[in-house]
């Protein structure tokens, strides 16, 4: 078995979440996030004076999103010895891990677009920004599917030996619970469910750190053990 | 004469399994961060809070409260069942908890109908945001506790209950008590807090 590539694809994950961290933060300056309740004018001004910062984070958000992808099929490996023979919650896993990445490469776009001729009347450079952060904060429910799946299997281990420590499976559900508040930042303009808010965007972004950083440890555990001579 | 052995030292009991416990001090957490936040909102407008919060009904609050704690009493009693053998005693009294789970949940939309109707909704001010959004985040919990409750009967109901059903009961009596317990905090908070 390819114990190595799966362990490399487990780093890729962790270097690829540090990567969007970068483009969140010292590139596009979005860290914290552009409060909604920012004027037009503002807004269009944050664009004008950071336009290739903006383009250039955007594309190390894109590059993050792929290079996520690989540690999602890591950890399906993982999670199909669990089920082992049925395959249904790592296909769950996958797919919504997908559509769960999907909105933040459209997002990476929005931002970009914005950026891309930001002598654009200010109006049209808000309401990108606007497309773009609910983009971003707000289609938090496929991210619950994917960690919620991401649980089911470690609970329901039957090997006498499980793969991963039970109580992986319970901090799973734990972060699901906390990731998806954001699905509501729609209703808001400020406080703390907004997109900028401190439950729909920092506690949901910080469980899913928290669950990058177990499960990674978890499989590289697991890994470890499967290449450990019998 | 033989010697005695004393009998080993009793293991301290963790209710459920370990690991349910990170679910719970989780959530439990997860809560505590949300009610500071509440707090430090309230602060900086106690004026606003103070008059919204009038006009909930603690009538309704006081209500949810006994339908929780009577359910958390009935779950504690199913446990001590299982725990004895009697899975059938336990399947009884979870039917009971669920009913007074139903109850909050009706009672809850009564409650929120009747703010909607007059005129009251999520974006009135910052006080009924927080009051909307937390009693929905805690509703899902009962919800998902509901769910949890199911399962448990399910399992009591069944010829044989299996080797882990009493840590089953355990650990999922201890989800729906962090519930009731969460939404004692809450009442405190958003109905009494003055």
């Amino acid at each position: 078995m390819n114990y190595r590539a799966q362990l490399a694809c487990a780093w890729i994950g962790i270097a690829s979440t540090a990567l969007m961290f970068v483009g969140m933060w010292p590139l596009m300056h979005f860290l914290p996030p552009l409060d909604p309740a920012l004027s037009t004018a503002a807004v269009a001004a944050i664009y004008r004076s950071n336009a290739t910062g903006i383009i250039v984070g955007g594309l190390c958000l894109l590059a993050a999103a792929s290079g996520v992808m690989p540690f999602y099929c890591a950890l399906a490996m993982q999670l199909t010895r669990m089920e082992h023979p049925s395959r249904l919650w790592t296909y769950t896993m996958l797919t919504s891990a997908v559509l769960g990445f999907v909105p933040l490469v459209i997002a990476e776009m929005l931002f970009s677009t914005a950026a891309y001729r930001p002598e654009r009347p200010d109006e049209i450079i808000q309401v990108l920004n606007d497309f773009g952060f609910i983009m971003f904060v707000g289609p938090s429910l496929p991210g619950t599917v994917q960690l919620l799946s991401s649980a089911i299997p470690v609970l329901a281990d039957r090997n006498a030996d499980p793969i991963f420590p039970r109580w992986v499976g319970y901090a799973n559900v734990w972060t699901a619970i906390l990731a998806t508040p954001g699905c509501m930042v729609t209703l808001f303009k400020r406080g703390p469910f907004a997109w900028n808010g401190a439950i729909s965007f920092w506690v949901a972004a910080i469980a899913f750190g928290i669950w990058m950083g177990i499960n990674f440890w978890a499989m590289r555990r697991a890994l470890l053990r499967q290449m450990r001579p019998a | 004469m033989q010697p005695t052995v004393p009998p080993p030292a009793r293991a301290g009991h963790v209710p459920g399994e370990a690991g349910v416990w990170v679910l719970i001090l989780g959530d439990i957490f997860a809560f505590s961060a949300f009610f500071a936040v509440f707090l430090l909102h309230r602060a900086q407008n106690v004026a606003l809070f103070s008059v919204s919060q009038a006009t909930l009904e603690r009538g309704f609050g006081l209500l949810n409260t006994a339908l929780l704690l009577t359910s958390s009493l009935f779950v504690a009693r199913a446990v001590l069942a299982a725990r004895a053998g009697a899975a059938r005693a336990s399947a009884r009294l979870l039917i009971f908890a669920l009913a007074c789970g139903g109850g909050f949940i009706v009672s809850k939309a009564f409650e929120w109908g009747a703010k909607i109707a007059s005129g009251i909704t999520l974006n009135t001010n910052e006080f009924y945001s927080f009051y909307y959004m937390f009693t929905g985040i805690h509703l899902v919990h009962v919800l998902v506790g509901m769910g949890v409750l199911t399962y448990l009967l399910a399992r009591s109901r069944r010829s044989d209950p299996g080797v882990s059903y009493v840590a089953v009961m355990e650990g999922g009596g201890a989800f729906w008590h962090m519930v009731d317990l969460i939404w004692v905090v809450l009442f405190a908070v958003f109905y009494l807090l003055r």
